[in-house]
């Protein structure tokens, strides 16, 4: 057999134990990112993992076709974004996800001021709403990422530069939006 | 420093700042100055606290794991998954050659397009057919021996077509013929004018032998104008008869 025939992927990822084995290993680090992107739209924690579980199937699905598998991160943060997005926009329920935000109680336990926290909670979804697609993947992805400006570059497929200057505008609009309530509270 | 001065400067830093856009070394200095100033410290604080407010914001939108049961879930989903299509071995050894030197693919690409380019454009133009000319004729009547007429003798044996009424310029070429209308007369001027466009010989004499063929003359009947009868009785034209008043 020859050197093209020897590196042929066969028959795909469940039947060929080193792929199967590389997305396994990929798969093992990505959960918590796929759920937070696609929590980051929905704001709901069982439409998050639902979305999470179905970018994942289709990367299986499809990792065998990946020929940068360094990529795998990107093409799954993408597929979730994308997924949650028509899920919103399928539903036409933006109303009913701010609704769900609040009632979500595994995320609203430790915090003291409940009434203060959801609604500060809201106003940060309204305004993080309001940002345009390109700023709010930006937003989002920084700070699931520690606000490490390269590591979303990584994953955007954007250069450094534009990250920067989008995460600029997206904290400007997000600023603008919630100047109140520092000025209402300035010890928050 | 003087905020007196740099007030403008110094409170851009600070939006900078609050807008993470500040360069390390630019916020130790922004750090060492309101450390000294009062009256930057207090922006500072508020642009901290916008930052803290924006950043911690989404954060909060964003926080959470999955829950314990997620993976497991996901791993029973992916075990009744059908396995994914495979690549066959052939689609695999071009995917290989290919991706193994895209330049040279890309520019064999490139120089096929060109060749399919240059063979449809550079084919041989559709040619111009020649005109099928039909000569205005004034019109008759109909009369009950219409339907048993003779048609007018103005097509070429050779080339015989359909329509009765219509010549046809001999052409070896003509694919399509588009009627033109000729007053008549004129034919002879608009074959030379054929000629001279398409610089294609024209079999003109017989075409206008054609057309020279003794024609039925018009009948024209003449006018019938019948007398007036004369009147029985003569108007009365006087202003003697009833009248309305």
């Amino acid at each position: 057999m020859d050197a093209l025939a020897a590196s042929f992927p066969g028959n795909a990822v469940s039947q060929d134990a080193s792929l199967e084995r590389e997305f396994e290993r990929r798969l093992a680090d990505c959960p918590t990112l796929a759920y937070r992107v696609a929590l980051g739209v929905l704001r709901n924690s069982a439409e998050a993992e639902d979305v999470a579980q179905e970018a994942m199937l289709r990367a299986y699905r499809n990792f065998h076709r990946l020929r940068d598998r360094e990529r795998f991160r990107a093409w799954l943060v993408r597929t979730a974004w994308r997924l949650a997005l028509d899920r919103i926009r399928a539903a036409g329920r933006r109303e009913r996800r701010e609704h769900a935000a609040f009632l979500d109680g595994q995320r609203a336990a430790g915090i003291e001021n409940v009434t203060a926290a959801r609604e500060f909670e809201r106003q940060v979804a309204r305004a993080l709403d309001a940002l345009p697609e390109k700023l709010r993947l930006v937003m989002t992805l920084a700070a699931i990422e520690g606000y490490n400006t390269s590591e979303v570059a990584k994953l955007t497929g954007l250069p450094e530069g534009t990250v920067k200057s989008r995460l600029f505008l997206a904290r400007k609009k997000l600023a603008e939006s919630l100047e109140w309530i520092v000025k209402k509270n300035p010890s928050r | 420093m003087d905020c007196q001065k740099k007030s403008e400067q110094m409170m851009e830093r600070i939006n900078d700042f609050a807008l993470g856009e500040l360069s390390p070394k630019s916020e130790l200095e922004l750090l060492a100055h309101v450390a000294e100033c009062e009256a930057c410290r207090e922006a500072f604080d508020q642009a901290k606290a916008l930052r803290l407010v924006v950043d911690r914001g989404v954060e909060t939108l964003i926080e959470g794991e999955p829950s314990p049961q997620f993976m497991a879930r996901m791993r029973a989903r992916i075990a009744a998954e059908p396995a994914p299509k495979p690549w066959s071995l052939e689609e695999w050894r071009i995917w290989q050659q290919v991706a193994r030197r895209p330049l040279s693919y890309a520019a064999g690409a490139v120089v096929l397009a060109t060749i399919l380019a240059i063979v449809v454009m550079g084919s041989p133009r559709r040619r111009v057919s020649a005109p099928t000319v039909t000569e205005v004729v004034p019109t008759t009547p109909p009369s009950p021996h219409a339907a048993t007429a003779v048609p007018k003798a103005t097509t070429i044996p050779d080339h015989s077509r359909k329509e009765v009424t219509s010549h046809s310029v001999p052409s070896s070429r003509i694919r399509r013929e588009p009627e033109v209308l000729v007053p008549k007369g004129e034919l002879l001027a608009v074959v030379k004018f054929y000629e001279a466009v398409h610089n294609t010989p024209v079999d003109s004499e017989r075409l206008y032998a054609a057309q020279q063929e003794p024609q039925k003359p018009l009948e024209v009947k003449p006018i019938e104008i019948t007398p007036l009868e004369p009147l029985e009785t003569p108007v009365d034209d006087s202003d003697k008869g009833p009248g309305l008043f």
